[in-house]
């Protein structure tokens, strides 16, 4: 039987040690993979965020957390592409020209894969040629993360970039809000993770 | 003309010297550096700070846009004046066209000044604002494994290398031990060290109540601050709704 609520609590404080042996037990036992990632990982990773957001939880937690449930998902991965589903969608994300900070871009990244997108993790500050390079690797949603209001107007150029095409740019990051993506004429922004999968679950129609 | 000053403790010794100059009545309250840490908190304790001070000519805010905390405040009965600066960076320099100048190219390079080495910011602060950010306390909490990893995560390369810090000294501060900090801790971290002459013309003007358009905004009674996103403008007003105030204070 699979310990969830110790699997809730590895990765919440960050033990990736941990969650590797639970995985890897719950994996042997042949554990539905749905359930670890519904009942286990997602739940404690939005328990973390959530902490962060009412300044309970400081960034190094939220950073550790973070490597905690990359380990986990990276033991599911194979498993998934083995099981042979299809992928429900494509997504390039990065933090735009300029900007450096990534913890927010990784969460988004982390949740999007958890729910079982595709994700094309261009780092951090990418210009528009790296998200044309995710594109042509089959990507239909970009996703841009800006923590400095100087790299903001840099969000303009790529949805100015990918207007006309059948690629959907969205956008968040702290100091992003709706009047901006409404502004600039994005096609959606979340204010936190949890929103960003109900935002591109919503722009491939899917019920969510 | 009565002031009500209301300024980022980052200004301490630039607020008092341009504050000696001014020919107006100021009452000047200074908030925290660490502020900035939570934009979204700040704004509610901006607002709250203006909420409180009716009795003056116009409340002045030392403060930039900063990471969207000003996006959303709004003037009561009386007028708030705000220099149009993303952040302190900008102030510090005297204008947000050089600012850009400098900064534009890559703006993820961290910049200090005396009042970032006294009052603590990340590059800091030890383990102050974001906690166990200096290494022995990272180690301490997290044993060196994972502290090796945050301290990675909180030092990001670009091209495999740290961006150089900018220390701006304004000539009339005097600020040699401070800037003599941060050199050691560039050094410590192995990121390049540079030195920024900066300006006290913004906080001046400021003070002196010379607004120009070009350079303060000035929301007047029943106005709000709305962020452009850009580097021109930056800050903008726009009527306040109470339908508009009452999303700002949900989000
Ligand atoms: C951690 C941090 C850093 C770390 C970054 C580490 C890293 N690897 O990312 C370090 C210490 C390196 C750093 C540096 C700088 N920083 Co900094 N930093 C922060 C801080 C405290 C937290 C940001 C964060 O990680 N939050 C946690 C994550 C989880 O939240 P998030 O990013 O908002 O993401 C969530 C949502 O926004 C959303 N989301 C994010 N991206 C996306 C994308 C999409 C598509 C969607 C839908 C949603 C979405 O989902 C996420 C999860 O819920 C902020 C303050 C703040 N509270 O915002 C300042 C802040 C962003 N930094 C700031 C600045 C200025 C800097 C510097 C450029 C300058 C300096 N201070 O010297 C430096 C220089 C960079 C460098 N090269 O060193 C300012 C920005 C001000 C401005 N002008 O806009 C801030 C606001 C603080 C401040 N006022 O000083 N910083």
């Amino acid at each position: 039987m699979t310990d969830f609520e110790a699997l809730r609590t590895a990765i919440i404080k960050g033990k990736r040690n941990d969650v590797t042996a639970i995985v890897q037990a719950a994996l042997e036992e042949k554990e539905d993979i749905n359930r670890l990632l519904d009942e286990g990982m997602i739940p404690a990773m939005r328990e973390i965020g959530d902490k962060f957001s009412r300044n309970e939880a400081y960034v190094p937690e939220l950073l550790i957390a973070a490597r905690a449930m990359q380990t986990g998902l990276a033991l599911l991965e194979p498993l998934i592409a083995a099981s042979g589903r299809k992928s429900i969608g494509k997504i390039a994300i990065g933090t735009v020209k300029g900007d450096l900070h990534d913890i927010g871009k990784n969460l988004v990244a982390i949740m999007l894969k958890g729910a079982g997108y595709d994700v094309i993790d261009l780092g951090v500050n990418c210009d528009t040629a790296k998200y044309d390079s995710a594109v042509k690797q089959g990507a239909d949603i970009v996703a841009c993360s800006s923590l400095l209001t100087t790299t903001m107007p840099y969000m303009r150029e790529v949805v100015e970039h990918f207007k006309g095409t059948h690629v959907k740019v969205i956008i968040g990051g702290a100091p992003v809000t709706q009047a901006f993506a409404d502004e600039i004429g994005a096609d959606g922004y979340s204010e936190d993770a949890n929103g960003a999968v109900k935002l591109v679950d919503s722009l491939y129609h899917r019920a969510s | 003309m009565k002031f009500k000053v209301i300024s980022c403790n980052v200004f301490s010794h630039e607020l008092s010297y341009a504050a000696m100059e001014s020919p107006h009545h100021l009452t000047i309250e200074f908030l925290e550096l660490g502020e900035h840490a939570h934009p979204a908190e700040l704004r509610r304790k901006l607002q709250e700070k203006i909420d409180r001070s009716p009795e003056f000519d116009a409340i002045l805010l030392a403060y930039g846009l900063c990471g969207s905390a000003a996006d959303g405040l709004c003037a009561r009965s009386i007028p708030v004046v705000i220099p149009r600066s993303h952040d302190c960076c900008g102030i510090l320099l005297g204008s947000r066209r050089r600012f850009e100048e400098i900064f534009s190219p890559m703006p993820s390079t961290p910049f200090g000044s005396i009042g970032f080495v006294e009052h603590g910011d990340y590059y800091f602060s030890d383990g102050e604002m974001i906690l166990g950010d200096g290494w022995e306390a990272l180690v301490e909490q997290y044993g060196e494994e994972d502290a090796r990893y945050i301290y990675e995560a909180m030092h990001p390369k670009l091209n495999g290398e740290l961006r150089p810090i900018f220390f701006i000294q304004i000539p009339e501060i005097p600020c040699a031990e401070a800037m003599e900090r941060c050199r050691e801790h560039a050094e410590k971290e192995g990121r390049p060290f540079q030195t920024l002459q900066g300006s006290l013309h913004l906080i001046r003007a400021l003070l002196a109540g010379n607004w120009a358009e070009e350079e303060f905004l000035m929301v007047k009674p029943g106005e709000m601050i709305r962020q452009v996103g850009d580097w021109d403008r930056i800050l903008r007003t726009v009527p306040t709704t109470p339908a508009k105030e009452e999303k700002e204070k949900i989000k």
